[in-house]
């Protein structure tokens, strides 16, 4: 297959790159990995699913909308479509139990986020999960992931989830946010101006007071209770660090929790593609490096969205255009002068989003007191079944970096291929070894990017290799 | 500045189960490793512990390369005894099959050499393959089986040998670089590094791919070609493979491993590549055929450290006192031996086993990329 | 907490469209054509989804999106698949597995 230019993810910075440049005459493959376009963002209820209007929530029509957009006709939309590697010239993507090579003359990578992981006692019982998996859960297939949970974590994005849980009638006990609202007025000066955050967030919680949801402000989940799944939860008072103050638990009933700590990006399609990557110490993870154009260090390959850096919908819609427009410039469907004056405005509407963002993760951003519990039994490596303890072991053994860790564990082995494990074993040799997390390096990423069945991969038809001996 | 008995360059299966045995003998060892240990062509091997496999373009036997190879194994298993985990070494016998009739002929005069050297192995139709490992299919005509070859994980080996040297007083130097050897006259007495000199009594090279280049700086040519090989891992699955098939095994967690390539003077081994992954899937699959469900997880390349002739270069250069060199393809089957023999040379000046057919200068000058590639079976 | 105050899981009033019938464990179960693997049974109350390999633990359901490889299932004869990713077919055979790996002595 092949196009003018590839765009790897249809969350919002996808399509809306591919709507760009598709508007610019540039031929677009978009490839995505779930079953429907929208990504995290726009994510809609399963095909054949009626939910009532008054159900639905504020970024349903939006969605609808750029669904719509994207069915333009320069533009093929490949979904259940997992890239698995890029090689050279073209990417190589699992598609229908086949393995298809797709060239293009430009890439946009544009393969999201997902919610940090965070360790805590009890935190793999079934029961626990992201506060995105509970929103996943509740708002594609209209299940409760609990009759009355547990909501606990930092910043905005609690909001929103707790609409979609209350939609589907879920009770929500108590939403815990550890930062404390006093601590926001030092950033007030970022969130001036911007004015339809606040009447969103003004929104939501106007809707959880109608809820009769109570906000929790300056506490943290400490543990979840339950024998073969959660039968309660465990909150504490925090400090500015969010280390949890002894003697002020207090055990709340609930059967699900659902935890949201800000997001890692997927980058490792970027990174695997060589790709410079930056490290942003306020939301204390790894992003690919780009230009204000949105190009990275390799010449042909685009980012837009949350790999550059969490900032949200609005933001990675914005990016989108960008990142499409350079593509389109790139392969020569727009002269550069226009391309130019095109980006303007996107550029400007990004800048004045990335103040609001950049607010959002210094305020929320990770403290040190959320890997207060990596010692001991704590299970980090959740796929490989690894504890700090064993990574305590392995770098009292001489064990330095990521990798020998790896090596020496397994941690980052198994089927997730470290996605959640490896913010925590960076956090833990930082701790360890006295050094930055920013010193730490991405670790290297081989394809394929996740895991494929043999099957597929062996159902390539430009591979005409005979048996080998 | 520091001192020791030893200074080993080179912190992979060579290097640190010399450290091991070199500690264990009372030397006072520093081992400087460029960058982690394992990084380099340990990391990324195998793992096969193997009696049967031998030089093949030859079709002979020699006989104390055999040697070389069951003393190896006997010292891995008195190592596991000393040292347990992550050594985790495991003797399911191993399966060297043939597919056509040509290998099959090359592979009972193998079979043939290989008992009269004494190592128990059996040459076996399909049908007694199919007894043994189930899960593989008819396109194996015959086969070499050997009960008693052992796996291991390499890294977990390092790390093994590693853990033991430590505590027996040796030193580690990870992301230190050996710039260059010191030599005064024909005597190296040490090496520079990036955390400062290291004055020796002995220099131990087994550095791999870096070899070359540090030995040249005291005139010594080591003649070694390189070639990429990529390997690939699947998903942990249930029970599948008992013994270790050539080369393709199950791993104490449950994976499978497998490989892999031969890309003569190819380098690169930051990159894998799809005609790569392809070729070696459908050989896996179609040997395997239960694989086709399973998922495959990662891939990652390595280099093969190939001595012209195939065999290792093992020993003391001539005209270079204090030095030592060890390179060798099939260094996971060797390297306590390898080790071993380094240890006795340093402590006693001789060693035991016959490093005769080891000796760099049965080499020519301007050796390399003799055929290098062709010379070891299949991998 | 019993389970029958995990009954009711499924939110009212949403049309599900056609049901379908698949074995959980052997055990019919009732689904909807639209359902998850992961959904079809959240909604039944096994939250335990399988068990982990080396310390026998039981997981559920965890990032929801694919990422995190924590709702595995055997699915007819594959093992290890994501049941938040997969969906429902009529007569589908879910197992809640028993990991596989770590079986051979450490």
């Amino acid at each position: 297959m092949r196009a003018d230019i590839v765009v790897v993810g249809a969350g919002p910075a996808g399509m809306s790159a591919a709507i760009t440049a598709a508007e610019a005459g540039a031929s677009v493959i978009v490839l995505d990995e779930y079953a429907r376009p929208g990504g995290q963002y726009f994510k809609r209820a399963a095909q054949g699913l009626t939910v009532p209007p008054e159900r639905l929530t504020r970024e349903h029509t939006p969605g609808e909308v750029l669904r719509d957009r994207l069915r333009h006709p320069n533009i093929t939309v490949l979904s259940n479509a997992l890239v698995w590697g890029r090689f050279d010239d073209r990417v190589m993507v699992a598609h229908e139990g086949r393995s298809k090579s797709v060239y293009g003359g430009a890439l946009v990578i544009a393969t999201g986020a997902y919610d940090r992981p965070v360790a805590f006692p009890g935190w793999t019982l079934p029961g626990v999960m992201t506060a995105g998996g509970a929103q996943t859960l509740a708002k594609t297939q209209w299940v409760k992931p609990g009759q009355r949970m547990l909501l606990a974590g930092a910043g905005p994005f609690l909001l929103p989830v707790a609409l979609s849980l209350l939609r589907a009638d879920v009770t929500i006990a108590a939403l815990v946010e550890a930062t404390r609202p006093f601590e926001w007025l030092p950033h007030l000066g970022a969130l001036w101006g911007q004015w339809p955050r606040f009447s969103e967030a003004w929104e939501y919680k106007t809707n959880l007071r109608r809820a009769g949801v109570p906000t929790i402000y300056g506490h943290k989940i400490v543990r979840a209770l339950g024998d073969k799944q959660v039968e309660g939860a465990i909150i504490a008072r925090v400090d500015r660090d969010w280390r949890m103050m002894p003697r002020t638990e207090r055990t709340i009933e609930v059967d699900a929790i659902a935890i949201g700590y800000g997001f890692l990006a997927n980058i490792e399609l970027a990174s695997s593609s060589g790709c410079e990557l930056r490290f942003d110490e306020s939301a204390r993870t790894w992003f690919v490096n780009c230009t204000p154009a949105l190009a990275t260090s390799k010449s042909g390959i685009f980012v837009a969205g949350e790999v550059t850096g969490i900032g949200g919908s609005a933001l990675a819609l914005e990016e989108g255009c960008i990142a499409g427009l350079s593509a389109a410039e790139f392969v020569g469907k727009l002269a550069p002068r226009t391309a130019d004056e095109r980006r303007r405005q996107p550029m400007a509407r990004r800048a004045y989003l990335e103040r609001f963002a950049s607010a959002l993760n210094m305020l929320f951003g990770p403290r040190p007191g959320l890997w207060e519990f990596l010692k001991g039994d704590m299970m980090v490596c959740r796929c490989e079944e690894v504890t700090a303890g064993d990574v305590e072991t392995c770098l009292a053994g001489g064990a330095t970096t990521t990798k020998s860790i790896k090596d020496w564990t397994r941690a980052g082995m198994g089927l997730c291929e470290g996605r959640i494990c490896r913010s925590m074993i960076g956090e833990l040799l930082a701790r360890e070894r006295g050094i930055d997390l920013a010193t730490i390096p991405f670790p290297s990423v081989r394809p394929p990017i996740k895991p494929v069945p043999f099957s597929t991969l062996l159902h390539d038809d430009s591979q005409t290799e005979s048996v080998a001996s | 500045m520091r001192t020791a008995d030893v200074c080993i360059v080179g912190g992979g299966l060579i290097g640190t189960a010399t450290a091991y045995y070199a500690a264990r003998a009372g030397l006072k060892v520093v081992l400087v490793e460029e960058r982690e240990l394992a990084s380099g062509t340990s990391g990324v091997a195998f793992g096969g512990v193997s009696l049967a496999i031998y030089s093949y373009a030859s079709a002979r036997v020699p006989s104390s390369y055999v040697e070389l190879s069951k003393t190896s194994l006997s010292l891995y298993e008195r190592a596991q005894q000393e040292i347990g985990s992550p050594l985790d070494l495991d003797a399911p016998g191993s399966i060297d099959p043939f597919y056509n009739e040509e290998d099959s002929a090359r592979g009972l005069e193998r079979a043939r050499g290989l008992q009269a050297c004494g190592v128990p192995v059996e040459f076996i139709d399909y049908k007694q393959i199919k007894e043994i490992e189930p899960a593989v299919a008819p396109i194996a005509i015959k086969a070499i089986y050997c009960p008693v070859d052992a796996h291991v994980t390499p890294m977990g080996v390092v790390w093994a040998f590693t853990k033991a040297a430590k505590q027996m007083g040796a030193e580690f130097l990870t992301y230190t670089k050996a710039k260059r050897l010191i030599s005064h006259g024909d005597r190296v007495t040490g090496v520079v590094t990036t955390a400062g000199e290291v004055a020796a009594d002995t220099v131990v090279c087994a550095s791999g791919s870096g070899i070359p280049a540090l030995a040249a700086g005291v005139g010594v040519e080591v003649p070694l070609d390189l070639a990429r090989g990529q390997m690939f891992v699947t998903e942990r699955i249930p029970p599948l493979l008992r013994t270790y098939v050539h080369n393709i095994k199950q791993t104490p967690s449950g994976t499978i491993v497998f490989g892999t390539t031969r890309e003569p003077g190819v380098k690169d081994t930051t990159v894998t590549s799809v005609e790569g992954t392809h070729k070696m899937l459908k050989w896996a699959s179609s040997l395997v055929p239960a694989l086709a469900k399973v998922k495959l997880l990662r891939s990652w390349a390595g280099l093969r450290l190939l001595p012209p002739d195939g065999y290792p270069i093992i020993g003391r250069p001539k005209g270079v006192d204090g030095l030592l060199l060890a390179v060798l393809h099939r260094g996971v089957t060797l390297a306590p031996a390898v080790g071993k023999i380094l240890t006795d040379l340093m402590t006693e000046g001789k060693t035991p086993h016959d490093i005769s057919p080891y000796r760099l200068e049965r080499f020519a000058p301007g050796a390399v990329g003799a055929e290098a590639q062709e010379t070891f079976y299949g991998t | 907490m019993a389970r029958e105050r995990m009954g009711g899981l499924r939110t009212a009033g949403v049309g599900r469209g056609p049901p379908v019938s698949v074995f959980v464990d052997g055990r019919e179960v009732q689904a909807f054509e639209v359902d998850t693997v992961l959904a079809a049974l959240w909604a039944s109350g096994d939250h335990a989804v399988h068990t982990t390999a080396r310390m026998r633990e039981p997981r559920g359901y965890f990032c929801g999106i694919g990422v995190c490889f924590d709702c595995l299932v055997t699915i007819d004869d594959t093992v290890n698949v994501r049941a938040c990713l997969e969906p429902v077919r009529r007569g589908m055979k879910i197992n809640r597995q028993q990991d596989a790996g770590y079986t051979r002595a450490r």
